[in-house]
């Protein structure tokens, strides 16, 4: 699926088609441009209007919101500028934010070498390999409750699995949701688990479209497997790195299950996260308004990462 | 040369059109408002599902039949509190919701709950029959939002064969809760088999707190009073408990139930446990009210569930004339206990669910007497959630120091008190 | 040449490398270095630790369903159960309605992913492959709506589906009845609305080739044919992820259906799992058989779509 030859193939066949696509499109009728638009509006228009719908039209609404005093039941009334005030001057907003930049940073590139590096194991055209292809998916199937359910008896501090398992090896686990040093990596550890699946899957499709060639001609040049995974692999795959990374990061700030269902914010206040404290300010305290704001301004820290995102992985988007 | 648009668009549309018909068929049908005898068709709202959904539609059907005014229906939501909150938004609410008590001050102050005072004394229905604590949990001010149904609280339930094998008699006083759980504790080659105490659920700590004779706020209600000697003296003792006794360690029954397991001797719980460990093969177990502190103070927390109307509910007398049969009518509200196995709010009638229902109940409905309920004063969740308890987290795990701790949620909880006043 | 070969990467010797089994049948007879020995040793070892990590939880879970509730309390801990029990079964289906939810679920999953692949194959790839006035402003926007943290647009979101003109009683201004609420339609049509799916069909197309397009256009074909048997056929790994993913996000859905729904025969099934923890305790035994029987269809959804992801577009390169 994706067919990264535009990527990869040797410059000179770039070169080559891509001045004489261009020559054809100047040299197309415009008659012919007006009809592929209105074809393109006649593909976007029912989503786009699904979209506006049931998108657009809720986000403007919150956005409204976010300069009320709005809270569902009882008066509001309007409050401009001061719920954003209000929130510079929280530091339980601080303390939120800095526990998801935390997440953020460990879970993103976490996330992104686990499935590039499951995907690798896995890219064979065996009977075994599919087996355990669905081996690996088997924890984006189940169940939120039924995931925190495991995982809190996994991470028990003297009876779990995990404990068990590092002393084994001599060490003497941490409290982990207990120890408000460790209750986020825990976090991080559970998500990763729960979601490298799905990317896993992701980039095996993306290392399928990756033509043997490339790797016969790293060989013929004396490439090792670090060399060819370097050279060959990553390049070819950095549009499925921006996907992945993308959604990953987009995920990650807006992490919210496992704070609401393991954690409950705590350990000390390790764990809110800031869709958490959205939710509890919002639901919890019938801030509506309030809560607005906060995610209008995740709104706009989750855009500058992506951008970030954007330019570390080179692709440009459009 | 581009072949037309108009059939595919056509064939799509009407492809997504007869879809679109078979599945609006299937949204669930109006209800009509009258039953066939007359009766006026009603609805209620509960967080209580599976088992617990049917113990509450038993308890209406009885109402149903006992009355040819109104028929009720219980519906169980999920979600409780985002359903009332887009009900009320969308003008769709139930006629009676049975829910925590603990939301209703926030509520009623916006003003989405029937008072129920004028009805209270149109009827004859004294709230003074209710525990005073479970009232003032409903109210605001003067106003009266609806009524308890029931309360819970949390009691000391120990392992008897644990207790009757080290010749410990079940405690009364921190003193011998202490002695008993360092008595009780099992380690082998210093890890912990088997705990003495579970002292995990740093919520507690307002029952802690009252037992050392301090108090969560001032009187006024305007500032936090918990930073005290005896907010200290409760956490001296945790840590008494915890790194000297050694008699529990953090985390030690998450993700199992210890207690079910043997693998813990004594816990504070509540009773809807009963039920539960009644059906573990092999737990003896025995129940007695929550410990005195140092000085004789008694404390515990009280909890539990109450019925309220909503604003603009369809049909509000129905909702009282129901509220009333259930919760203030002491033989339906001993019906109820019975069905569900839960304590009533009403006085009497919980005094007397001792001997009908489970004499179990005995220590709890003792331990209710002195319970409190947290304080209904706006802002008070968030002091408790963002401040005091993730303080008391950290003092546990041994991160922070005690008196800093305390401090420092103090100050915060004043300013969250100051913010929302 | 390096004689270190990791088996994933090598093309020659081992069968079923990182470019695809297209050589010819496996060398198992021929003789392996000590080299590639160890690699596919490690390789084994890799591949069955993380099996064991991520299959064990779910093994637990089944192991717990099968014991009797007593057991599950005082032997949480054993692997192998005591006693063999399918009360726990017996108990989801008959206290909650679960066949109910299940077909519920099925529908709305089903329906979620047909409109999905739909709506996002079209529109992705108008948004990869043709050039229209406004496209980018467009796509901004879809990718922004991503990022709008989805709690916050709940409240507004029911009340738009409420105010749907001449919907469930309603006149033409939306007011006076429910609109779409307590319909199929409020889970649907706000799932369906996502820009996820034109999005990540978008970076699927966006990866082909043009030229395969101008070559179809020259040769007179419509738009909707070269989207439909030129590029389509290409994204068919896209869709396959995508359609699993889409299923799965109508599968686990939980607090939207619970908001819009308002009588207990419409509920999901998590819904009909999440009736088994209440505040105080948790219900293990039916819980946990629940989850089984719920994380089935995914699975074998997974299974079967595999093939597309995998087997994906091995004839592009025979271009």
């Amino acid at each position: 699926m994706t067919v990264t030859t535009a990527a990869t193939s040797p410059p000179g066949r770039t070169a080559a088609t891509k001045p004489s696509s261009r020559a054809q499109a100047s040299r197309k009728p415009s008659r012919q441009w007006r009809i592929q638009e209105r074809w393109a509006w006649l593909f976007v228009a029912l989503p786009m209007a699904l979209f506006a719908v049931f998108v657009v039209i809720p986000a403007g609404m919150a956005l409204v919101m976010s300069f009320t005093s709005y809270s569902v039941i009882g008066d509001s009334s309007w409050v401009g500028l001061d719920n954003y005030r209000r929130l510079f001057l929280d530091p339980y907003f601080f303390i939120a934010l800095r526990n998801t930049a935390y997440y953020t940073l460990l879970f993103v590139p976490l996330g992104i070498v686990v499935a590039l590096t499951t995907a690798l194991l896995l890219n064979r055209n065996v009977r075994v390999a599919s087996l355990f292809r669905t081996f690996f998916y088997v924890p984006v199937v189940s169940s939120t409750v039924a995931t925190a359910t495991i995982w809190l008896w996994l991470l028990n501090p003297q009876f779990g699995m995990v404990n068990v398992a590092l002393g084994l090896f001599g060490i003497d686990g941490p409290a982990w949701l207990y120890d408000s040093s460790w209750a986020m990596p825990a976090i991080v550890i559970m998500s990763v688990w729960a979601g490298f699946g799905t990317n896993m899957m992701i980039y095996l499709g993306g290392l399928q479209g990756i033509p043997p060639q490339l790797y016969e001609a790293a060989r013929i040049d004396g490439a090792g497997w670090w060399q060819q995974l370097r050279y060959v692999v990553m390049p070819s795959l950095s549009r499925t790195t921006f996907l992945v990374s993308t959604l990953l990061v987009i995920g990650a700030f807006q992490v919210f299950d496992q704070a609401y269902v393991l954690t409950k914010g705590g350990p000390g206040n390790s764990t809110i996260t800031l869709v958490y404290y959205i939710y509890t300010q919002g639901f919890g305290n019938l801030e509506m308004g309030y809560a607005s704001a906060i995610s209008f301004v995740l709104f706009a820290i989750i855009t500058v990462f992506a951008v970030i995102n954007a330019r570390i992985t080179g692709r440009d988007n459009t | 040369m581009s072949t037309p648009v108009s059939r595919r668009a056509i064939l799509r549309a009407l492809g997504l059109g007869a879809g679109a018909a078979v599945l609006s068929s299937c949204a669930a049908p109006n209800q009509p408002r009258y039953t066939d005898t007359g009766a006026r068709r009603l609805t209620m709202w509960g967080s209580w599902a599976g088992d617990q959904a049917k113990q509450i539609q038993t308890q209406l059907d009885a109402f149903n039949a006992a009355q040819s005014a109104y028929t009720f229906r219980y519906v169980p939501q999920g979600v409780l509190e985002q359903k009332m909150l887009t009900g009320i938004a969308s003008g769709n609410v139930p006629d009676l919701v049975l829910w925590d008590r603990w939301q209703t001050a926030k509520y009623g102050r916006r003003g989405a709950l029937q008072a129920i005072d004028s009805w209270a004394a149109r009827d004859g229905v004294d709230l003074g029959a209710f525990y005073a604590e479970a009232v003032r949990e409903m109210s605001v001010g003067d106003v009266t939002y609806g009524l308890p149904l029931l309360v819970d609280t949390r009691a000391l339930f120990y392992n008897k064969a644990h207790l009757d094998a080290a010749g410990i008699r079940p405690p009364t006083t921190w003193a011998e809760l202490a002695d008993a759980a360092e008595a009780l504790t099992v380690r082998e080659g210093g890890r912990l088999t088997r705990a003495g105490f579970e002292l995990q659920d740093v919520g507690l700590f307002s029952m802690w707190l009252k037992q050392a004779g301090g108090e969560l706020l001032d009187p006024a209600e305007r500032a936090t009073a918990f930073d005290s000697p005896q907010g200290l003296e409760v956490l001296d003792f945790w840590d008494e408990l915890l790194h000297e006794r050694k008699v529990y360690e953090l985390g030690f029954s998450d993700g199992i139930d210890a207690f079910a397991q043997g693998a813990v001797s004594l816990k504070y719980d509540g009773p809807w446990n009963l039920p539960t460990w009644d059906a573990v093969d092999g737990l003896e177990y025995g129940v007695v009210p929550a410990v005195v502190g140092q000085r004789g103070d008694s404390g515990a927390s009280m909890g539990g569930f109450g019925l309220v109307v909503p604003a603009h509910a369809p049909c509000p007398e129905g909702a009282w004339e129901l509220m009333k049969w259930w919760a203030a009518d002491q033989e339906n509200s001993l019906a109820f206990a019975d069905i569900s196995k839960n304590i009533p709010a009403n006085v009497e009638a919980s005094r007397r669910a001792v001997g009908t229902v489970d004499d179990r109940f005995a220590p709890m409905v003792e331990t209710i007497e002195v319970a409190s309920v947290r304080p209904p004063v706006p802002g008070y969740s968030d002091v408790e959630t963002l401040a005091l308890i993730p303080a008391l987290q950290e003092v546990m795990s041994g991160t922070a120091d005690g008196p800093a701790a305390l401090a420092d949620a103090a100050a915060q909880g004043d300013r969250i008190l100051e913010a929302n006043r | 040449m390096s004689a270190q070969t990791a088996p994933g990467l090598s093309v020659a010797a081992a069968p079923g490398s990182l470019g695809g089994a297209r050589r010819p049948a496996p060398l198992h007879t021929t003789r392996r270095t000590p080299g590639q020995r160890v690699g596919a040793a490690a390789w084994w070892v890799a591949v069955v630790v993380v099996a064991i990590l991520t299959v064990f939880p779910l093994f637990w879970t089944l192991v717990t369903s099968l014991k009797p509730a007593g057991d599950i309390l005082s032997g949480a801990l054993d692997l192998i159960p005591r006693t063999v029990t399918l009360e726990n079964y017996q108990r989801v289906v008959t206290e909650v309605p679960f066949g109910r939810y299940f077909v519920n679920s099925m529908l709305l999953a089903v329906a979620g992913v047909l409109l999905n692949l739909f709506f996002g194959s079209l529109a992705g790839y108008a948004f990869a492959k043709l050039k229209f006035r406004g496209k980018r402003t467009l796509f901004v926007t879809l990718l922004g709506s991503l990022m709008v943290p989805g709690i916050v647009t709940m409240v507004p979101s029911f009340l738009v589906l409420r105010a749907i003109p001449l919907a469930g009683g309603n006149n033409l201004l939306g007011q006076g009845g429910v609109g779409l609420l307590n319909t199929w339609w409020a889970i649907i049509l706000p799932g369906a609305a996502g820009a996820f799916a034109v999005f990540f069909m978008r970076q699927f197309f966006a990866s082909i080739p043009d030229e395969l397009g101008e070559a179809a256009r020259i040769d007179g074909a419509s738009e909707f044919r070269i989207f439909a048997q030129v590029y389509l056929p290409l994204a068919k790994a896209g869709a396959a992820v995508l359609a699993i993913l889409t299923f799965q996000a109508g599968w686990n859905a939980f607090m939207w259906p619970l908001i819009v729904l308002n009588v207990q025969e419409m509920w999901t099934v998590q819904v009909g799992l999440a009736s088994f923890v209440t505040d105080y305790a948790t219900d293990y035994g039916p819980l946990m058989a629940g989850t089984v029987i719920t994380s089935l269809p995914v699975l074998l959804l997974f299974v079967f779509a595999q093939r597309y992801i995998i087997e994906g577009v091995s004839h592009v390169n025979a271009r």
